[in-house]
Order: structure tokens, then C-alpha cells, then sequence
């Protein structure tokens, strides 16, 4: 599964970077390439950067915390969500929004994104949850992974 | 035509560059492109080199070489839209091209100084800067007497360099090994360094006769280049081919008799296309067969008449595939069409069958139609990974004319 993306630094409005604080998050692959906001699964407050209702914004990546009811998890099966098991939740798309996403070691190139679900627990808190699909041959072979994530307008 | 002067533009990390026009967040990225099947780098950028990884490298190695490598799934059909882009500009400026290869080409630089109005060196960086603006990649090119010299001009000007190279150029050959040059292999090599024969100045200053005796007339024809006379002119549409050849990776070792037979069912149509493509029928088909470079099968059937039919071709190829060895797993194959005739250039016969049936005609009407292999043999039914993923279904032979591959 798709464990982390980054999304070009000029890409991110001024406010919501420093309202999250992403500025520690910047990475640079060579001096001479674009900055990168990375936004790891393992990080202590993992995000996602999404576009929703019409906004870009920064939303909880997944739940890691018991008191919550969404489910405790960073990413869904299509099938599953398909399946009716996470309709309690009330799932809506969302588009998670990257450039290069990262997969056992491997970063690749993402065209326009991923799709995303986000449900909003009992506290109106938002998660997002990246949503994942059977591997391609490809990407199984590129990875060494049998998921890959349900990218937008492509498939790799 | 006689040409005085030859340019040879070579763009730098083609297909890298290719990717960047469309993603600009690929810029200064060390980046690699992969082959069909995800495994292997096929092409990498500057950056990306420095990291000390190799075209050819699988990507469990390259990773660990560059672990913030960007790694991006090959697409031809935009590699070509990028390089008959390239092609139709140099053809605004000079006269005569060559399509040398997908990101190669050879062109007539003696307008080239008229066309800018500028010295020859400026011309030439006019031409570098027009088409990086124009079409977007870095191009490195060589100007010369001869194509040989411009080609060993352009490549040592990379990346994104120009060099000029004169009749005389005693310190720019002394510099090139004799294995820079475009049709030296390792074995011509050694045959040369045997001889003592290191450099380019050293091919250039050995005896015309030595050179015809080691390495053919093919040889002798780059020794006359390297003195400057253009003895291989630009050609500006391709020969006829000799033969004509499909197939290539069987998505890796396999002993699974259902998947070999569908690898080649799949390259027998891809061939058929080919001939269809070429205006071509064959009079003998080959099967090569690859078991992972450690053993070689080949098995070449002649046809009872020239043909380009599916039933016909797979007739020929099957008994080959029965009795090709089983003992190692199959990593390559090709299918090869040999002693080509032109379509409108074959005898009718009342005794055979026509060299297409009614039915190859549909269902290339179809394909033409609905897409490629929109109808195919159920056989291929066993390769459903391949036949899902469009990018397979356009590879680097589909460009057609091209010179090399």
C-alpha cells in the first residue's frame, strides 16, 4: 500500500502551510528540482493533502486513535467500501491530491492523483482514507506490492 | 544530393525529457524511465546517472543506488508525438533529414548558416535554443563533413553541448576511443586494439586495405568518413526492410506451455500488422527463442507461397514451437518474416490460398476501427495483464520509419 506522497511546495497556499505547520515537511530531491511537501503515513500527525468541497485543504490521514469511531485504518479496499461494509460511516469521495507517491522504496510518478474516502467521526472530526485496488501487473512487478492505489485518470 | 556539411542533433535522456515537457515537477528529479514491465530502467536522467545507475539496471538495484529516484511508466505514443515534432522542425531548416532513430536524426547543414544568418558555431546553438523552446527537450548536436564525425560530434558534445568538427581534427579524434564509433561492436574492437589501433586517429591513420581486410567494406567506410568524405549520404526514406521481426520479453521466465503458445499467437498478429504496415508478404518465417540468454532456439520454416495470413503464419510457427525445447524457461522470443515481396509483385496462384483471407481483412477493418486488438485470437486469453494495460499495446518498433530501431 501506498505509504506516502508529496505534492509540490508551490502547490500549497502560504496559509495552510503554516497553519500545519508543513514547512518541516519540505524536501528537495537535487538543488536543482522543486520543493516537495512529504506527507508520510508514519508521521507522528499523518495528513493528506485533498480537494474537497470545491477547497484544497489538509485533513487527517486515516485514525489512529481508539476514542474515535471511524475506523482504525489509513487506507480501503474499493471492494470493501463497494461491499456496503463502511456505509454506517457515511464514506463521500474526496481527491487526494500528489505528485509522486511512494510504495516499498519505490517513489513513482502520479499524473493527478488518488482517489480518496473521508468519513467524520462522532466528533464531525474528518479522516481520509486512500482507497486501494487489486496491483496492476506493472505496478506489481515495479513495487513488489499486490495493491496499488486507485489513481485518478490513469492506470499504472 | 551532395552535402558539404552534415549535422547529427541527439537528444539528451530522450524519453526523461519527453516526460518533463508534460511534468514539470519531473525537473532536476533524478528520474527513470521502466521498461513494459515495471523491471527494468530503460532510460534515466543526468541525475539519475550520477547515482551510478545504468539503463538496463532492474529497479531493486536502482532503488537502493538512488532512493529518492522518481521512477515513470514508459509511454511511445508520446515519444513519438515529441520526436516527429523534432523531425518537423529540423525540416523547416534543412533540406534533406534522415529519421535515424526515435531521438536521433541526420540532417543537411550546409542552408544552415543562410537560414539563421549567423556563423556556423552561433547557427548551430540557434538551432539547439529553437528547439528547446519549440519542442521542449535538450538537444545536443554535431556539425561535420561527414556523418560519422557528426555523430562522434554530437556525442561528445552531450549533454546539451554543440561542436563543430573540421577535415581536420587531429586532437578531437585522438581523444575518442575507436569504440565511440557507430558500428564498431566489442569484437571490431578488440580486432583493432589487436592491431594496435586504439583511437579514432589511429582507425583514420591505418592502411585503407588493413581496415577493408578486418572489418569489410562496412569498415572502410568509416575510415573514409573519418577523413572527412561523406560516403554514407542521408537518407531520406527508409530502405525496404530485408525482414521483419515481432516479439521481444515474455513478462518474464515462464515454463507454462498455455502462456508461451499466447506470447506467440500475440506476435504473430503484432507481425501480421507489421506486414500489412509494409505493404509486404513473407516468404519464410523464423522463431527465435531465448531461455534467459543461457540457450538459443531457432527454427525457420519457408512458406508453399508469399503470405501475410494469420492461419498461414501460425501453421508455420506452431510445429516450430512444439518442437523448440522445454527444459529451460522461456524468456524472449521473436517472430521473423524473411524474404519479403512486394504485395502487388506476387504471382496469383490457382492452387493456394490467398496470401489473406477474407477473414485477416475484417479484423484488421475492425482493429483499424475499434482500436488495436480490439479483436484478437483467444489464445492470447493466458496474457490478460498485457492486453489490460494499453501501454503495451504500442512498443518503440510500431514508430515506423526509423532507420534503426
Amino acid at each position: 500500500m501506498c505509504t506516502g506522497i508529496t505534492i509540490a511546495w508551490r502547490d500549497i497556499p502560504t496559509r495552510l502551510i503554516q497553519k500545519h505547520q508543513l514547512d518541516e515537511r519540505i524536501i528537495q530531491r537535487s538543488a536543482t528540482a522543486d520543493k516537495e511537501i512529504l506527507f508520510m503515513q508514519r508521521h507522528r500527525q499523518p495528513l493528506l493533502p485533498v480537494f474537497y468541497q470545491g477547497e484544497l485543504r489538509i485533513l487527517p490521514w486515516g485514525n489512529r486513535q481508539r476514542h474515535s469511531n471511524a475506523p482504525l485504518a489509513w487506507w480501503c479496499e474499493v471492494a470493501t467500501l463497494e461491499s456496503g461494509a463502511w456505509s454506517m460511516y457515511h464514506p463521500e469521495p474526496v481527491e487526494i491530491l500528489a505528485n509522486f507517491g511512494l510504495e516499498r522504496g519505490v517513489w513513482f510518478q502520479i499524473r493527478e492523483g488518488i482517489q480518496g474516502a473521508i468519513i467524520h467521526d462522532q466528533h464531525e472530526q474528518p479522516c481520509i482514507y486512500m482507497l486501494l485496488q487489486p496491483a496492476s501487473h506493472y505496478y506489481q512487478v515495479m513495487t513488489g506490492y499486490h495493491r496499488e492505489p486507485v489513481f485518478l485518470g490513469e492506470q499504472i | 544530393m551532395v552535402t558539404t556539411l552534415i549535422g547529427h542533433i541527439d537528444s539528451d535522456c530522450f524519453y526523461v525529457s519527453c516526460e518533463r515537457i508534460r511534468s514539470y515537477s519531473l525537473r532536476g528529479v533524478p528520474c527513470g524511465v521502466l521498461g513494459n514491465q515495471g523491471a527494468c530502467v530503460i532510460a534515466k536522467s543526468y541525475e539519475l546517472k550520477a547515482y551510478g545507475v545504468k539503463t538496463g539496471h532492474p529497479i531493486w538495484e536502482a532503488k537502493k543506488l538512488c532512493p529518492h529516484a522518481v521512477f515513470v511508466k514508459r509511454d511511445f505514443r508520446w515519444y513519438e508525438v515529441i520526436s516527429r515534432r523534432l523531425l518537423d522542425l529540423l525540416k523547416t531548416v534543412s533540406p534533406l533529414v534522415e529519421y535515424y532513430s526515435i531521438d536521433e536524426m541526420f540532417f543537411d547543414a550546409s542552408e544552415l548558416q543562410r537560414y539563421f544568418r549567423l556563423p556556423l558555431k552561433a547557427a548551430t546553438r540557434a538551432l539547439q535554443t529553437l528547439v528547446q523552446e519549440q519542442v521542449g527537450v535538450p538537444v545536443s548536436i554535431g556539425i561535420a563533413p561527414s556523418r560519422t564525425l557528426a555523430k562522434l560530434g554530437s556525442d561528445a558534445a552531450k549533454p546539451f553541448g554543440v561542436q563543430i568538427i573540421e577535415r581536420d581534427c587531429e586532437p578531437f579524434l585522438r581523444s575518442q576511443p575507436v569504440g565511440e564509433l557507430c558500428g564498431i561492436g566489442s569484437r571490431s574492437e578488440r580486432k583493432l586494439r589487436d592491431r594496435n589501433i586504439h583511437t579514432c586517429w589511429d582507425y583514420r591513420q591505418a592502411d585503407r586495405l588493413l581496415i577493408r581486410n578486418l572489418l569489410t567494406i562496412k569498415g572502410e567506410a568509416l575510415w573514409w568518413e573519418l577523413r572527412g568524405d561523406a560516403v554514407n549520404p542521408i537518407q531520406t526514406t527508409r530502405p525496404p526492410h530485408k525482414a521483419i521481426a515481432r516479439g521481444g520479453s515474455c513478462g518474464g521466465k515462464t515454463m507454462d506451455a498455455d502462456r508461451i503458445r499466447a506470447w506467440a499467437v500475440r506476435n504473430i498478429e503484432r507481425l501480421i500488422e507489421a506486414l500489412d504496415h509494409h505493404r509486404v508478404y513473407a516468404r519464410h518465417i523464423s522463431l527465435q527463442i531465448d531461455a534467459n540468454k543461457t540457450a538459443l532456439w531457432l527454427g525457420r520454416t519457408p512458406l508453399a507461397v508469399p503470405s501475410a495470413s494469420f492461419r498461414t503464419i501460425y501453421d508455420a510457427v506452431m510445429p516450430m514451437l512444439a518442437t523448440a525445447p522445454t527444459t529451460y524457461p522461456v524468456s524472449h522470443m521473436h517472430i521473423i518474416a524473411e524474404n519479403l515481396t512486394w504485395r502487388d509483385r506476387i504471382q496469383k496462384s490457382l492452387f493456394f490460398e490467398d496470401a489473406q483471407s477474407p477473414l485477416d481483412q475484417i479484423k484488421r477493418d475492425i482493429n483499424q476501427k475499434l482500436g488495436r486488438f480490439a479483436i484478437r485470437s483467444a489464445e492470447t486469453l493466458p496474457l490478460h495483464e498485457i492486453y489490460h494495460d494499453a501501454t503495451h499495446n504500442y512498443d518503440i518498433c510500431d514508430i515506423s520509419g526509423k532507420m534503426c530501431f
